[in-house]
């Protein structure tokens, strides 16, 4: 076999293992990353559907989540 | 492959320097003056772009870049005065009103002057719609916030600019995306708005730090973070590819870095090494068959940056910082030199699908030239950079540690096939369609000749960042 040939055939076989790895990318990576997507938005739903409060109520959620943050600066390390 | 003992300030300077460096006193810090130019300066463009009278939009758009160009011209100015200095000696602080600081050593410096000099240009290049102001707005947005994520002199200001940056990919994609009504864009933006939790968290406390290269990973594009940076790549507007590559290549790298200093030695960092070989090869395999010229540019960008976190997680952070500093400076150089090649074909075709290129060659021989230059400088990058030091880091860790070694060299090596394969398919064969003026004319010569000079210019500077880590010959 010539280089230049045995060089076509490298690279064709390369090119369908990267075709084949692509399929896999999409299954692997990309179809959970839409499915987190997707479960993050029902999450998203759901706290509003089932938050009854007022703007300050979810503000004071959010004050809630700086404290843990300061309990972990103070006793995190 | 570890090297000399870790010096904590001259390693984590810059936007973290509370947690491992001694943080400058309130009294070290002057007024507001010329690097507050470069956040504030574009942030006021972009405030004021919303409120433009539609007749005056066309002219906001088109000079947008004055914006920009003032802080660009302090940080050159900066990096003429300040490169002789002794890194960690020679600091320009600066209080900014509502409490925060901006740094600027030489040691962020290079990444600062990267974005500094590529956003007046970003604002300026050809553009398949041209002279929107809302574009020209998130583009001053994303200046802003890129400038402040790298300048900031406290966690808080950096995780400002890591969320900003967030914001403005989001309504720069969503803006391109009118087919999809802007559905592209969340899911970029979930990540990157996670890569800023990631900084704001890790700033704030100490025991979470590492969490940096988590962030880090995510704006370089690696596996399994590639998909956003591929989207982003093909969908956003040119400019905003063009300073997105560069903004978040540098934001990406010193926090990747600076989480893997945090990390310090151990099987933490083996085990990353590990995963960036494998990621590279994976991202590099992806970018092979894409059939979109912009999404081979990304599969390039993100097996790029999983090789730099595997050197980053193999060497010590101070043989890391130049090593992979230098390479990453010859990448942005073909970054832009490509960009700013292909800006008005992609302005005329609306596409960045190959097929829709071919035989640049026979008909605009300087646009080839300067393709054929991007090309040389992605396949000598690991040369050119560092007076070699990575090619010589690489065969190290192939010897030392061979499937690590043999992964990251792989996956460089495919990502950078996979772009110069679809170069050359622009290149060669006979034009598919008449492409309007595919010779460089008009603002492009402008654009060439401050590529030039710039890199003239980085030549002449003293050490230690003459030539920018050895990224051009230093002039006698």
């Amino acid at each position: 076999m010539s280089p230049g040939r045995i060089l076509r055939d490298a690279t064709r076989a390369l090119f369908a293992l990267a075709r084949g790895v692509v399929g896999v990318d999409a299954t692997f990576v990309r179809n959970p990353a839409r499915s987190l997507l997707s479960f993050g938005r029902a999450l998203a739903a759901a706290v509003a559907r089932a938050h009854q409060g007022t703007a300050q109520d979810m503000a004071l959620l959010y004050l809630a989540g700086l404290a843990l943050l300061v309990v972990g600066r103070l006793f995190g390390s | 492959m570890n090297g000399p003992p870790f010096d904590p300030f001259r390693g984590v300077p810059g936007p973290w320097p509370w947690l491992l460096s001694p943080a400058p006193t309130p009294a070290d810090f002057d007024p507001l003056g010329p690097l507050g130019l470069v956040v504030l300066l574009p942030l006021l463009g972009a405030l004021l772009a919303p409120f433009t009278p539609t007749r005056f939009g066309t002219l906001f758009a088109r000079t947008s870049f004055l914006w920009a160009l003032p802080g660009a011209l302090f940080l050159v100015a900066a990096a003429w005065f300040g490169a002789g200095g002794e890194p960690g000696a020679v600091r320009w602080l600066e209080r900014v009103p509502g409490g925060a600081g901006l740094v600027l050593t030489p040691w962020n410096l290079v990444p600062a002057l990267a974005v500094g000099i590529v956003a007046p240009l970003a604002l300026a290049i050809a553009e398949p719609r041209t002279w929107e102001p809302a574009r020209s707005g998130w583009l001053l947005f994303l200046t802003a916030s890129s400038q402040a994520a790298l300048l900031a002199g406290g966690p808080e200001l950096a995780a400002f600019g890591w969320l900003g940056g967030a914001w403005a990919v989001f309504f720069l994609l969503g803006h391109q995306d009118a087919a999809g009504q802007g559905e592209r864009a969340v899911g970029p933006f979930v990540v990157h708005a996670t890569a800023a939790a990631c900084v704001f968290i890790a700033g704030f406390v100490p025991g979470f730090a590492w969490l940096l290269f988590f962030a880090g990973a995510i704006r370089l594009g690696v596996v399994p973070f590639h998909a956003t940076l591929l989207r982003c790549c093909e969908i956003l507007p040119t400019g905003a590819l063009l300073l997105v590559g560069v903004a978040f290549l540098t934001t990406g790298l010193r926090a990747a870095h600076d989480g893997l200093a945090v990390l310090g030695p151990g099987p933490a960092r083996d085990a990353i090494a590990a995963a960036s070989a494998v990621a590279a090869v994976w991202s590099g395999l992806v970018a092979l068959p894409q059939d979109d010229l912009r999404r081979r540019l990304g599969g390039y960008l993100a097996a790029q940056g999983a090789v730099w976190c595997g050197l980053l997680a193999l060497l010590s952070p101070t043989e890391g910082r130049a090593i992979v500093g230098g390479w990453a400076l010859v990448v942005i150089v073909a970054l832009v030199a490509l960009v700013v090649a292909y800006a008005r074909l992609w302005a005329f075709t609306r596409t960045g699908d190959l097929r829709a290129y071919g035989g640049l060659a026979r008909t605009a021989l300087l646009r080839s030239a300067l393709l054929g230059f991007t090309l040389f400088t992605v396949v000598t990058a690991p040369l050119l950079a560092a007076h070699g030091e990575p090619l010589l880091v690489l065969a190290r860790a192939v010897i030392l540690r061979p499937a690590v070694g043999a992964g990251l060299a792989a996956g460089g090596a495919l990502g950078s096939f996979a772009l110069i394969l679809a170069v050359y398919r622009t290149l060669r064969g006979a034009p598919p369609t008449p492409i309007e003026a595919p010779e460089l004319r008009g603002r492009e010569w402008w654009f060439v000749a401050g590529i030039a000079l710039t890199l003239v210019f980085l030549a002449a500077l003293e050490p230690p960042l003459g030539g920018l880590g050895g990224l051009w010959p230093v002039m006698p």
